[in-house]
């Protein structure tokens, strides 16, 4: 009889905590539904709004690269195209000087004597070598501009790539600031979610104890009720009529004892 | 008078309960009234006798025949009614404590609560027995107008929770 009412107790104890763990698990769901229904929007939000900013910074930087180097190549290309039209209009002018000059010192000279002649034709190869110098001249000078328009262009090369690289790190610093604030805000999250958790397990706990308090309680007042009426039926089939009648005899004297009688 | 209170101090002395007192009352009057009323009844108290034993249960007349001649020789004709009138009018005014048990008692049994009851609470104290199975374990009772209960289950009450501690004791 005592293990029976043990398996009772054991089976109802075990269906009242099963049916508050399945309570307790629905709440948890649906509360965890709840926060992450209320912070997604915000989380999305920061993300996208940092995506879009990193994303406008760099298109910003890398325009600004690509017209300071267009800008250098133009510039560089103009340099080079005057230098050169420069040079080509020289040659031309001396070429066409010298021409003019010899034609007319042929014509000139064309009764002069052979001394005459030679003593021209020396002249005439000094000028010749003076020009070749003057044009040596010119390309150097052509190529000392060729050179100094390539270190302009790498120079500002290096000013658009330290740009470019500055503008990384303030990305750099600006996508660390925003992680942060994400992180922040993921603990405030989670530390509130935490809060809302322990203050619903505190509900649950105390319901929990409530239905398991009451279920024993009932339980007790079903097996005080079966205890009863099984006493009460040993008592009719096992006591005689006069050990029932001392029975009811003790309960007399204890009655006069309580002055009721 | 001084007879009807020995009368009836006799008839208490044997006699515990309502119902046997008005039984035996009934017989006692219908006795005497058969012995008194025959034309041929020379002795009272044995006509009495004789008719009772052949009218009445065997426990009564067991106890009836143990009263004196004396009780049953003071009725006659001219009084019979007074007389048994007013020992109904006595018989009515004892003390009575009605009594809640779960089974008929044996009469020795019942017979000795009832003298213990009246030494401790009322003489001449009768009871009016009920059959109550509820009240195994003990009995109930009314007195002065007022229920009292003393079975195994109202003093179960009386200790909430030590049947479910001693189960989890065995347990």
């Amino acid at each position: 009889m005592n293990s029976y009412f043990t398996v009772e107790l054991l089976i109802g104890t075990f269906l009242g905590l099963l049916l508050a763990m399945v309570i307790l698990l629905v709440l948890q769901v649906r509360t965890t539904n709840k926060v992450n229904k209320l912070t997604y929007p915000a989380y999305e939000y920061v993300i996208e709004k940092a995506e879009h900013d990193a994303e406008k910074l760099i298109q910003e930087a890398q325009h600004k690269a690509q017209s300071i180097i267009t800008e250098a190549q133009q510039s560089g290309a103009k340099t080079i195209a005057d230098y050169t039209s420069q040079a080509k209009e020289i040659h031309s002018e001396y070429s066409s000087a010298l021409h003019a000059q010899t034609e007319s010192l042929e014509h000139t000279m064309q009764g002069i004597s052979s001394e005459e002649t030679a003593a021209l034709k020396q002249v005439t190869d000094a000028a010749e070598d003076m020009i070749e110098s003057q044009e040596k001249s010119i390309l150097a000078n052509v190529a000392k501009t060729n050179q100094s328009i390539e270190q302009l262009a790498s120079k500002t090369e290096q000013e658009a790539t330290e740009s470019i690289a500055h503008l990384e790190e303030h990305v750099e610093e600006v996508g660390d600031m925003l992680e942060a604030q994400l992180k922040a805000t993921d603990t405030a999250g989670q530390a509130l979610l935490k809060n809302h958790i322990a203050a619903l397990q505190g509900q649950a706990d105390k319901q929990v104890a409530a239905y398991t308090d009451a279920r024993i309680k009932l339980l007790d007042a079903h097996i005080e009720q079966l205890v009863e009426s099984v006493v009460l039926e040993v008592l009719h089939m096992q006591l005689t009529p006069s050990e029932q009648a001392s029975l009811a005899f003790k309960a007399l004297k204890e009655a006069k004892e309580q002055h009721i009688i | 008078m001084s007879d009807q209170v020995t009368l009836l101090q006799a008839i208490c002395a044997t006699t515990y309960t309502v119902a046997d007192m008005r039984r035996r009352l009934g017989l006692l009057q219908e006795g005497a009234e058969v012995a008194l009323f025959n034309n041929q009844t020379t002795d009272v108290a044995a006509a009495i006798k004789t008719a009772i034993t052949n009218r009445g249960k065997e426990s009564d007349v067991v106890v009836m025949m143990e009263w004196e001649d004396a009780m049953f020789a003071q009725f006659t004709a001219s009084n019979i009614r007074k007389r048994i009138t007013a020992l109904q009018q006595a018989v009515d005014a004892l003390p009575i404590m009605t009594l809640y048990i779960p089974v008929a008692f044996p009469k020795k049994d019942l017979a000795a609560m009832a003298m213990w009851c009246r030494e401790e609470c009322a003489p001449q104290l009768l009871f009016d027995v009920r059959i109550d199975p509820k009240v195994a374990g003990g009995c109930a009772f009314v007195w002065n107008g007022t229920y009292h209960d003393f079975s195994f289950t109202a003093q179960s009450k009386k200790y909430p929770g030590i049947i479910t501690e001693q189960l989890h004791t065995y347990a």
